[in-house]
């Protein structure tokens, strides 16, 4: 009895977390412990997947309200680089979760006969570079004296 | 009758050995098996509760995240309220459709760009103007919102350790 009783303790003490679990059985009772530490083992890994499961779900949840948080950056930080040079005129911006993100706009040069479109340009590279998965298609037009760009910018927003 | 003294001394040591199994050896075999079935089981509970207590953590982690920034959601009401529209509050989900200013509009936008914790589920907005309006023209223009649909993500606490 005393070896068995040894053997047990020196089992808990070499790994404590199932020695704590195992502190609600007697400490020569081997086939208790071997039922009890399964159970509790089968029990932790259910709660290891519905953890996964959660925190997949949470890091989804986070990453799309990132990404809707840096293209709305991006375009913020744009505008306010190029305001002086160009006036951005919004038409329309549609977010559809698990679908995209799209803005329409035009981008008018202030100077005449400027074909620049920095504030495009800028967007679109900030976007790009941290998001991803963008299409564009723009429509370059006579407005007034001016050139104008007409653009719509999306991106692929449907794994989040 | 040496038959007899050989056979019975032959059986009284048959007899001694099958006890020194019965009762010696098969109950020592029998507990080694358990010793290392327990050992065995043990070690993996001991790698399955680190594996638990990683997980467990980094869902903590990204649970004290969420609540630093958890005034986002309150602060969006108070937002579009201030700019006397009514947004419809259904626990942490915020919806509303209407006419903003180009200065709501612009700021709504800027919120957004600063907003970590707010997933836009639904949100079109479209100018009223149909062209662009002209440069230096004074006239406001004002965008029409519909369906605008913000959640503020939730985790579950029970799962954290907070």
């Amino acid at each position: 009895m005393t070896l068995k009783n040894n053997e047990m303790q020196k089992i808990r003490a070499t790994n404590p977390q199932s020695g704590i679990v195992l502190r609600a059985t007697p400490i020569s009772d081997y086939e208790g412990s071997i039922r009890l530490l399964n159970a509790k083992d089968e029990e932790t890994k259910t709660q290891i997947s519905i953890l996964q499961s959660e925190r997949r779900n949470l890091e989804r949840s986070l990453v799309y309200a990132m990404i809707t948080r840096k293209f709305f950056q991006a375009i913020d930080e744009s505008y306010q680089k190029f305001s002086r040079e160009e006036r951005v005129f919004i038409d329309s911006i549609l977010i559809e979760r698990k679908s995209k993100i799209e803005i329409d706009f035009y981008d008018i040069p202030l100077k005449a006969g400027s074909a620049q479109f920095l504030f495009y340009n800028d967007v679109l590279r900030n976007i790009d570079q941290i998001i991803g998965n963008t299409r564009n298609q723009s429509q370059q037009m006579g407005f007034m004296e001016l050139s104008a760009l007409k653009t719509k910018i999306t991106v692929d927003t449907s794994k989040y | 009758m040496a038959f007899r003294r050989t056979f019975g001394i032959l059986l009284a040591i048959g007899i001694f050995i099958a006890a020194v199994v019965i009762f010696g050896v098969l109950p020592t075999l029998d507990f080694r098996k358990q010793r290392e079935t327990l050992t065995l089981i043990a070690q993996e509970y001991e790698q399955t509760w680190r594996q638990h207590d990683n997980e467990s953590n980094q869902y903590t982690q990204y649970a004290r995240l969420i609540d630093s920034q958890k005034s986002e959601f309150e602060q969006l009401d108070a937002f579009l309220r201030s700019y006397n529209l009514k947004p419809a509050v259904n626990g942490k989900t915020l919806t509303f459709s209407g006419e903003v200013s180009a200065q709501a509009f612009s700021e709504l936008l800027s919120y957004f760009g600063n907003a970590y914790t707010l997933e836009i589920n639904r949100f079109n907005a479209s100018n009223t103007e149909k062209m662009p309006i002209l440069i230096s023209e004074p006239k406001t223009t004002t965008f029409n919102i519909r369906n605008l649909e913000v959640k503020s993500i939730q985790y579950n606490e029970k799962l954290s350790k907070r």
